[in-house]
């Protein structure tokens, strides 16, 4: 589905990314390895085209990912951040948002994916709350169901279990895994119990990815 | 409109700049250090407002539409660059944009009123269309000023924001149309709270001229009625012009954030 080829990035003339080349299947669970800082985050954010390598090219589905019309190719393709802001608003309205957007007009709001997810992630009470009130690790775990719903091809999920403690994580890791049959998730993890659940692993190590 | 007012001789203007020994006393008794100020600041509005006099008394004679349009770009090219001395933001074409949104808003509203709601056959009578365009860009200066301003530091603030947005899907456009509402409200809602305030708590500024020169107080009226109204109608145009452009401003062709 998705093909990086000779993609290097710099910034502020430090190279972050140095032709990373590989290939991703139409579904899995991709684990994105390396140290903080070793540019996992960039490869996500380029993957989605929140910014443009410097070199090289990246392929979706056989096409550059820039003949695509850019919002609609990242309602195919999204990225979850880290460490999510949601904005200033309710958490239903903050759910909600998404989906009155152009590109996502042929996506319908399931409501009951949506209490599922939240029975599933344990935030049944906290859907009337205003964003704001939400601590990081519940903010994280809204942008994922929000990304869910919205049913997307592909899923970028930079450190999705970063701010959940044991429980929540392994319940993270099994619906991702679960999810994978039948999409791509493409993952950085701090934790190695990922090992049991990847389908495949991306390496990041001194500017080079390598996958295995 | 009849001129009943009484003209002010060279004398008496002289005579009335004593009202100024008032200021300076205040100033000498508590020690405030500002005669310099006075003078420089009551100086040079002196000035200006004479030259300005004969400029117009110049325009009005001669009444011909091309100058009275070159005399228009040069108010809004004063004004727009005001506008980018106070807000101190710097982006791709600023000078042109800006210029743009006020002339073109102010332009449109001017004629409408000249043509519609007073009924001038010719709407560049220089003394209709130069007073009533000059409020109507001074006006759209503030508002533009502010939402430059807001739009900028709610831009630069919120990056982070908007990126999660544009990697749910959205436009640039959707992703930033929060920011541009908070904008538009706070550029709009100083000369809103003043036009509440009409009349109980100020005296517009046009309505006492007028009044002053004999008009009818509610031929005064009606005519400041129309300029507010025109006013907002320039504010939401301008600030609607500049905000379209400038947001395009923070992204690139992809759809990804440039600043």
């Amino acid at each position: 589905m998705f093909e990086l080829k000779h993609v290097s990035v710099e910034k502020n003339g430090k190279k972050i990314i140095e032709n990373a080349t590989f290939k991703l299947e139409y579904s899995g669970l991709v684990w994105l390895k390396g140290a903080s800082g070793s540019g996992k985050s960039t490869i996500l954010r380029i993957m989605c085209a929140l910014e443009k390598p410097s070199s090289g090219e990246i392929f979706y589905k056989g096409l550059s990912i820039y003949e695509f019309d850019i919002p609609e190719f990242r309602s195919k393709c999204i990225y979850v951040p880290q460490m999510p802001i949601l904005g200033q608003m309710n958490v239903m309205d903050c759910i909600r948002l998404p989906f009155s957007f152009k590109s996502n007009a042929n996506k319908i709001f399931d409501d009951k994916k949506l209490n599922d997810l939240l029975e599933y992630f344990e935030l049944q009470d906290v859907a009337e709350k205003d964003v704001t009130q939400l601590s990081g690790g519940e903010k994280l775990r809204i942008a994922i169901i929000r990304a869910l719903l919205l049913d997307p091809e592909c899923l970028l999920l930079d450190e999705p279990t970063s701010a959940l403690d044991a429980k929540m994580e392994q319940k993270t890791l099994q619906l991702l895994k679960s999810l994978s049959d039948k999409k791509l998730i493409v993952s950085s993890f701090h934790t190695e119990s990922i090992k049991v659940f990847c389908t495949q692993k991306i390496e990041i190590k001194d500017r080079y990815a390598i996958a295995s | 409109m009849q001129s009943q007012v009484e003209t002010i001789s060279l004398v008496q203007l002289i005579i009335s700049y004593f009202m100024l020994f008032v200021a300076f006393f205040v100033n000498y008794t508590e020690n405030l250090k500002l005669t310099k100020d006075i003078i420089y600041s009551f100086a040079r509005m002196s000035i200006q407002l004479l030259l300005i006099g004969y400029i117009l008394k110049f325009i009005f004679q001669i009444n011909n539409a091309f100058v009275i349009l070159i005399y228009y770009a040069i108010m809004v090219l004063f004004a727009a660059n005001i506008v980018k001395e106070r807000t101190k933001v710097k982006f791709a074409h600023a000078n042109i944009i800006i210029f743009g949104a006020i002339f073109i808003a102010g332009f449109v509203v001017t004629l409408f009123m000249s043509f519609v709601s007073i009924g001038l056959k010719n709407p560049f009578e220089a003394r209709y269309f130069i007073p009533l365009a000059g409020m109507i860009v001074g006006n759209s200066m503030n508002s533009t000023t502010i939402a430059i301003e807001r739009f900028f530091s709610e831009m630069h603030q919120n990056k982070q924001y908007i990126e999660e947005l544009l990697s749910l899907g959205a436009t640039s456009r959707e992703a930033t149309s929060e920011f541009k509402q908070k904008a538009f409200r706070s550029s709009l809602m100083p000369q809103l709270a003043g036009v509440s305030a009409m009349g109980i708590v100020s005296l517009p500024g046009m309505m006492t001229g007028q009044i002053l020169s004999g008009v009818n107080p509610i031929e005064a009226v009606k005519y400041q009625m129309i300029i507010l109204i025109a006013i907002n109608t320039a504010i939401c145009l301008s600030v609607y012009i500049l905000l379209s452009f400038e947001q395009k401003k923070f992204f690139n062709s992809f759809t990804q954030l440039n600043i």
